[in-house]
């Protein structure tokens, strides 16, 4: 056993020398940073606590900010993990065409982001998008989309949704790959129906898949910057306003150095926050 | 074997062809995204007349270019030379990003431009960067739409030109549902450029508000002001109340193509839009004087890109050069004739007669000689001018105009700390 654990550690160390390099470290960093004011010399003052004093109680944007991005993360995250374990569910079965199919889930996740969000730009322009073209087709009233304050948001929900729910199902269709084969004969013996079987055998036993995609996709949706930069610049209204977004901003256009550093900060604290309480919700109860 | 052989050969020959280029002087520089055939035109003429110099011109897209300058300027020496927002100069060179330039031009030489464009360029008495074009802008209309109402035309000689509030009545107009399914198919007005402060500072200054303090640092006071907020709340209702302007539309080419394509009557507009228009085939439009407020005073945007050296180039002489080729006249005149936008260089005016007789130019040469304010000068043009720009979007979509510029004055101040 002892002797695993060494080899183990001497294959994990270069990954570890990069990740601690290029990003632990940078996030130390930053971490320092949001306590600086650096004036247009480049010179910084150690500040302590102001960029984040500033943000809590008095910069109008932050709070906003915050709320887009927290609800943004309630919208796509449950919607993500639902689609990728249902097109998983629906995929793992030995039927004609499911390779297909699942080839064709997985086929928006391989193209850039960037690119996902200019042809959806398109599709959707209020005015002479495909979406409305359509929508006026069948006598259905056209939508303004990304250009109004109460639709943009859930529109780059819908994008990200189309993007990542067939990368995420495949880490279903592993998951469900790994499940013994032996309990679903047991189960059919004692004639359990598909649905049982699904409820009482598949989901409990993907507990850990699902753990680690809620937690991976929570991250990753809180970092969402390329669509709201390609496609709404935060608006209209600041209704897509993402941290991230906010950050970015602050760090290239307004050379805010300690604000942008304070959001990010605060952005990583809320994952971790809510990563670990997603880690405890779905801890697996037991081992099979 | 013999296939190792001849890969070594090919790598040789491809390490010596590498070589034989390493020879040149190699400048890296930073453009604007314009269309690289055009660029290229240029580019081959500086290439013909210095062998010597290599150039790798980098066409970064506009929504992308100042946030590429931002994260390569404070990492060193390249690029060698770099397109510059004229309002960016003073950020730029209260950085130390650009060289000054003063050493490298006879006072004969800098003659050639504009003297305000010139004043652009420069930043606590130095200069640090050239012009490269200027700018002027107006009304643009769509003929066949107003003949087809039975709307007369806006007033196309210089310095005639109508009111906001006219502009406003003539849009309520000719904003039309063709077919009457509930969708606007002709929109009445349309700005150009839906938020940016470049063109709706101007009207602003019309109405005799200030767009920053004097200190070039304060905006608390300015752009929250009494008159500025009427005037943000006049610009709202074109989207809100009149609905004459349609809302959502981020960028100058997707303007130009409605305007273009008949579906807008009127549009405000820069002067590359003579050119750029072109191209709409059939497209029959006239240029009016750039509106003012009733009372007020006429006021047009002006100033556009310059060029600057990086102050820590290892390339000055080369760079210098290109500078100089870059800004001069047989590349103005070129530029002119490929793009279509306003030159800095009043000779190039005398040069192109066939393009500068046309009386549109006449009307923008009359707003750049009597109405044109340049953009506030400011070492935080970036944070001024971003902030103010979401101001105006989220003003565009109907938010409390008031409101949200208390909160941009609040925003803006406290970014403009850092050049105290």
């Amino acid at each position: 056993m002892f002797r695993d654990t060494k080899a183990a550690l001497v294959f994990i160390l270069p990954a570890f020398v990069f990740i601690g390099l290029f990003k632990i470290w940078p996030i130390v960093l930053s971490f320092g940073e949001s306590f600086t004011f650096t004036s247009i010399t480049g010179a910084k003052t150690f500040v302590g606590l102001e960029n984040y004093g500033y943000l809590f109680t008095e910069d109008p944007v932050f709070w906003g900010s915050v709320k887009t991005t927290v609800l943004y993360s309630l919208m796509i995250n449950p919607l993500t993990v639902a689609a990728a374990l249902g097109l998983a569910l629906l995929f793992n079965r030995k039927a004609r065409y499911t390779g297909f199919f699942r080839t064709l889930s997985f086929l928006p996740s391989a193209i850039s982001m960037s690119v996902v969000a200019v042809v959806w730009g398109i599709i959707l322009d209020p005015y002479y998008g495909l979406a409305n073209s359509m929508l006026r087709m069948v006598g259905l009233a056209p939508q303004p989309f990304l250009t109004s304050s109460t639709q943009a948001l859930m529109c780059l929900a819908a994008i990200s949704l189309w993007r990542s729910a067939g990368y995420w199902m495949m880490f279903f269709l592993a998951g469900l790959q790994g499940i013994p084969h032996e309990i679903y004969e047991a189960a059919d013996i004692d004639g359990a129906s598909g649905l049982q079987k699904t409820f009482r055998i598949t989901l409990p036993l993907l507990t850990r898949t699902t753990s680690f995609v809620l937690v991976a996709n929570t991250a990753f949706n809180f970092l969402t910057f390329a669509p709201v930069y390609i496609l709404t610049k935060g608006g209209p209204r600041g209704s897509t306003n993402l941290l991230m977004y906010e950050s970015f901003k602050s760090a290239f256009v307004n050379l805010d150095i300690g604000r942008a550093t304070a959001i990010s900060s605060i952005l990583l604290v809320i994952i971790l926050l809510i990563a670990v309480v997603e880690l405890r919700l779905t801890r697996a109860s037991f081992d099979y | 074997m013999r296939r190792t052989v001849a890969v070594l050969i090919l790598v040789g020959l491809v390490g010596l062809a590498s070589v034989s280029t390493f020879a040149a002087t190699k400048l890296e520089v930073i453009w604007m995204g314009w269309p690289k055939d055009k660029v290229d035109v240029l580019i081959d003429g500086f290439k013909k007349a210095n062998p010597g110099i290599e150039v790798d011109m980098q066409l970064i897209p506009f929504a992308q270019l100042f946030q590429t300058l931002e994260v390569r300027l404070p990492s060193g020496g390249t690029p060698d030379v770099y397109i510059v927002d004229g309002p960016l100069t003073p950020s730029y060179a209260a950085r130390n990003f650009l060289l000054p330039l003063d050493g490298y031009f006879t006072a004969e030489e800098l003659k050639a431009w504009f003297p305000a464009s010139l004043e652009t360029g420069r930043y606590k008495g130095k200069l640090y960067s050239i012009p490269y074009a200027t700018s002027s802008a107006g009304l643009f209309f769509n003929k066949a739409v107003f003949r087809k109402y039975g709307v007369p035309f806006p007033p196309e000689e210089p310095g005639k030109r109508l009111t906001w509030e006219e502009v406003a009545a003539l849009a309520r107009k000719l904003t039309i549902d063709e077919n009457g399914d509930g969708q606007v198919d002709v929109w009445g007005f349309m700005f150009e450029q839906i938020d940016r402060p470049y063109q709706l500072l101007p009207l602003v200054q019309s109405k005799g508000a200030q767009a920053i303090g004097p200190d070039g640092l304060t905006t608390d006071g300015y752009i929250n002001s009494d008159k500025f907020v009427e005037v943000a709340t006049f610009y709202s209702k074109f989207f809100n109340e009149w609905k004459v302007s349609p809302q959502g539309i981020p960028d100058a080419a997707k303007s130009r193509e409605y305007f273009g394509n008949g579906k807008a009557a009127m549009m405000l507009g820069a002067e590359w839009n003579i050119s750029r228009l072109a191209d709409f085939k059939g497209l029959e439009f006239g240029l009016s004087s750039h509106p003012y407020f009733a009372g007020g005073k006429a006021v047009t945007p002006t100033g556009s890109w310059h060029v600057g050296v990086n102050s820590k180039t290892t390339k000055k002489d080369a760079a210098i050069k290109f500078l100089k080729y870059i800004t001069g006249h047989e590349a103005a005149v070129e530029w002119t004739k490929l793009f279509g936008h306003a030159p800095a260089r009043p000779g190039v005016y005398d040069a192109l007669p066939e393009v500068f007789g046309n009386p549109m130019w006449q009307t923008l040469f009359y707003e750049m000689n009597n109405t044109a304010v340049p953009r506030p000068v400011t070492p935080g043009y970036l944070e001024y001018e971003l902030i103010l720009r979401e101001t105006f979007n989220s003003i565009h979509y109907g938010a409390d105009p008031r409101t949200s510029l208390e909160s941009a004055a609040k925003r803006i101040d406290r970014e403009l700390r850092k050049y105290r």
